[in-house]
């Protein structure tokens, strides 16, 4: 049954943009809800903007709906007024197509894309009347399950999940829903039908699961309790991405949103091996797009959604061994239509800036960088393979092509930094900012450089070199925080920074485990949401939570652990093995860099063999199967 | 939706029907068009007029036929005209604009012969000073000169107001300028809003008169 649309339309009137809640976006799929066997929900724990900017959203919305057998809509957490109005005139969570409850959908399936909307999923869970607890959950209640980037480490969220996807949805999705169809032809029992999913590969059911811990506080052992649990759980990965779907046509908003263009993803995975990212160990192994498929999903995308712009998605997309052939061939095609390409992310080099010269033209908003530390040595801790040479290098093409701003992007609280580093920080942005001067006086042009430091706080991630190693104490990151402030001041120097405290509830939870579900809950209870909103985050009541519940989020956050530490996540894999990480631990103590495995070495980080696959690369064979 | 939201909506529309649109010049290129004046967020149209500049001309019904398929759900093409080359824009020539004013069966205050009086009395006074914030600053400025028409609908109880005001770039009213204005005199406080505002038709000038533009 539709929820109370004249109550609805009521609230549309007097909250923030209406446009969040309300369907008839071009190219949304409306089905009819009873023709079909399973219904799917897909939430993002995030505003409509966030969520809808989000390209896996795109995939899985397109991939479910392409069956006959499935109907998939979206829903996306209401805005704090709209939160407030929804629970004030008993709304509940419904979907956008067919303003029908989330609870009587067959599934619901979550994003979770960032530990800080974690409240919000609650949140989402409570206005849905769905419990909040697998275990609480009966027959009525829709399988509530989860994917995204942390899955890798669900714990904290893991008892809120009847099951968790590991890895890429594209061919997993469908997998779970004929599971789910079988289980109730079967009429399975809602214990059985778990059992039933856990058997899919990449297939997490957190409830098959026993922790135990020590008196230390830490994870004696992770046992499964039913013969259908893997131990440990692997990740999923496609093969070839060209022999999965990929949308040809995205829902276009009305409203403006944040991501507003169309994104076309040249590849996945990054063979750089930066030890902090866990991006770059999670999605491995890369593998590219054929350039002949980019250029018609592009065609397609274009004439189904008329967006004005071309996004080429990835984790560095100057990486793509055929980026001049599909640059050039998308300018020469759409120039002349008013659509244009663009770049979000560059590499630290001038084969870069020549890049993104050729698809600005004349747009030269400001370049972003990111060399992530400020010493040579640190760079070579962390695996950042840029050089002071190479930044210097890039920011003289960008400033001579004729960009007037320049963004640096910085980690402080790296594992081994010291003053050094921070003041190395400060001489890097002055000698970019000396270097734009020139530049531009070359140029002759009256414009003065604007350099930009962003500084973000290192939070260390499961599945990466740095997963044992602690974050820096609050007072310890202000305090560089604050050192960055007195240092990096003066005409056309800017600083940005990130507030410690939610860089510290990100490494609570990115190391979490199940005790910490707990800790959410008293925290959802409070009111805390939408935690990744500065404004909206509301600290003291997050630590009078923790004391609630009994947990000390220092424990997570800022201890370091040892190798043969049980890790909360142990029984889940991302494929890169164990042995790989602790060897680039100790590489990155010693301060060794470990090449890219593009340039033909295979860094034996256990991907390959362990998942079956091959790194794509279009342009050039790479080794590195064994 | 904002007219920014509108615009947007309108330029994919015209790109996802493929017609064959003049670009700006410029960096960033955009589809030669332009637009009616903006429509206040909350109130509906059944009239907006859209000059899109083509570099060359399929014909209106193939134009039309493009178009229909590949506007979102809501909008709805009523008419499609081909005009000579370099001839005034649509917009350019608007002059007044009508509007119907609901003010909705749940408005118990708001009944037919209040709205009628209120009616009577703001067509009778001399000046109507009026204030509008824009993000330029506030500008005062004589509402009644601006009004051409107003006049209680009679329906089926609940009050309905129909008006036609000044409209396009010569001089321009918003619908809540007059409403604001209505709802004061009724003295049904400040918090009364018509349920529904409709723009119904723009109108040019012929002959002495105004004259619907399609």
């Amino acid at each position: 049954m539709q929820i109370d649309s004249r109550l609805l339309d009521e609230i549309l009137e007097v909250v923030e943009r209406p446009a969040r809640y309300v369907n008839g976006e071009w190219n949304a799929v409306h089905k009819r809800l009873d023709e079909v066997d399973v219904r799917v929900l897909l939430a993002f724990p995030d505003t409509y903007e966030v969520g809808m900017s989000h390209l896996g959203l795109k995939i899985l919305y397109y991939i479910l709906n392409q069956r006959d057998d499935v109907a998939c809509e979206r829903t996306f957490m209401p805005w704090v007024d709209m939160h407030a109005a929804m629970k004030e005139k008993g709304i509940p969570l419904y979907s956008l197509e067919s303003r029908l409850p989330a609870r009587e959908f067959d599934i619901l399936g979550f994003s979770l894309q960032y530990e800080l909307s974690y409240t919000n999923v609650l949140a989402m869970l409570d206005l849905a009347g769905i419990p909040a607890r697998s275990e609480a959950r009966g027959a009525d209640d829709p399988l509530v399950i989860a994917g995204g980037p942390c899955a890798y480490n669900p714990e904290p969220v893991a008892p809120f999940f009847d099951a968790i996807l590991l890895g890429e949805g594209e061919e997993a999705v469908g997998e779970i829903v004929d599971e789910y169809k079988r289980a109730r032809r079967e009429s399975l029992s809602r214990r059985e039908m778990l059992e039933v999913l856990a058997r899919v590969p990449g297939v997490y059911v957190p409830s098959l699961y026993e922790v135990e811990y020590r008196e230390d506080g830490k994870i004696a052992g992770i046992f499964p309790t039913s013969p259908a649990a893997a131990h440990p759980v692997q990740k999923r990965v496609v093969r070839d991405l060209g022999a999965v779907p990929f949308p040809d046509n995205f829902v276009v908003p009305f409203a403006e949103i944040i991501h507003d263009r169309i994104m076309l993803e040249v590849f996945r995975g990054c063979t750089h091996g930066c030890r902090f990212c866990q991006a770059g160990m999670v999605y491995r192994p890369v593998r590219e797009r054929d350039l002949d498929d980019l250029c018609e999903l592009a065609r397609r995308l274009v004439t189904s959604t008329g967006y004005e712009e071309i996004s080429l998605m990835s984790l560095s997309s100057a990486d793509y061994s055929r980026i001049r052939e599909l640059v050039s061939n998308l300018l020469q095609r759409y120039s002349g239509s008013g659509v244009a390409v663009s770049l979000p992310s560059l590499r630290v080099d001038s084969f870069s800036v020549d890049l993104a010269k050729e698809v600005e033209k004349g747009r030269k908003t400001g370049l972003t960088f990111a060399p992530e530390a400020g010493t040579q040595r640190l760079r070579d801790v962390i695996n950042k393979g840029v050089t002071r040479d190479d930044l210097l290098e890039a920011v003289r093409a960008a400033f001579a092509a004729g960009w007037q701003a320049v963004k640096l992007y910085f980690m402080i609280g790296l594992p081994t930094e010291t003053e050094d580093d921070l003041a190395g920080i400060v001489n890097l942005a002055r000698e970019v900012l000396a270097c734009g001067r020139e530049e531009l006086k070359r140029g002759r042009t009256t414009r003065s450089p604007q350099v930009t430091v962003s500084v973000s706080s290192f939070v260390p991630k499961a599945h990466t070199p740095f997963q044992w190693h602690p974050q820096a104490p609050m007072e310890e990151l202000v305090a560089k925080q604050d050192y960055l402030k007195r240092s990096l001041r003066g005409k056309g120097l800017k600083l940005a920074w990130h507030d410690v405290k939610a860089s510290f509830l990100e490494a609570v939870f990115s190391r979490g485990d199940r005790r910490l579900a707990a800790a959410l809950e008293e925290a959802a209870a409070l009111g805390c949401r939408f935690d990744a909103w500065h404004e909206e985050l509301r600290f003291d009541k997050w630590q009078e939570a923790f004391a609630r519940s009994g947990v000390d989020p220092k424990f997570y956050a800022n201890t370091h652990w040892n190798y043969d530490d049980v890790l909360p996540w142990d029984h889940l894999s991302a494929g890169v093995s164990k042995d790989y990480l602790v060897a680039e631990s100790r590489r990155a103590a010693e301060g060794v860099p470990t090449p890219d495995c593009r340039l033909g070495k295979c860094v034996k980080c256990g991907v390959c063999p362990q998942l079956k696959v091959a790194p794509r690369i279009l342009a050039g064979p790479v080794e590195g199967v064994s | 939706m904002s007219h920014l939201d509108f615009i947007r909506a309108v330029e994919r529309a015209v790109r996802r029907a493929d017609l064959p649109v003049a670009l700006t010049e410029g960096f960033h290129p955009h589809p030669r068009m332009s637009f009616s004046p903006a429509l206040p967020v909350g109130v509906e149209s059944e009239c907006e007029l859209i000059d899109v500049d083509l570099r060359e001309s399929p014909g209106a019904d193939e134009v039309a036929r493009r178009l229909e398929r590949a506007l979102p759900p809501g909008m709805r093409l009523v008419s499609c005209v081909v005009l000579p080359q370099g001839g005034p824009s649509l917009s350019s020539m608007i002059r007044a604009a009508s509007y119907q004013v609901d003010f909705g069966r749940d408005n118990v205050a708001a009944r037919p012969d209040v709205i009628e009086a209120a009616i009577e009395g703001l067509l009778q006074a001399n000046a109507i000073p009026v204030s509008r914030t824009t993000p330029k600053g506030t500008r005062e400025f004589d509402l009644r000169p601006l009004i051409y028409d107003l006049r209680l609908l009679r329906g089926d109880g609940a009050a309905s107001v129909r008006m036609l005001v000044a409209a396009g770039p010569r001089g321009h009213v918003r619908p809540d300028d007059v409403t604001r204005e209505i709802v004061r005199r009724a003295g049904l406080g400040p918090g009364a809003r018509p349920a529904r505002i409709v723009r119904k038709e723009f109108y040019v000038e012929r002959d002495g008169g105004f004259r619907p533009l399609l």
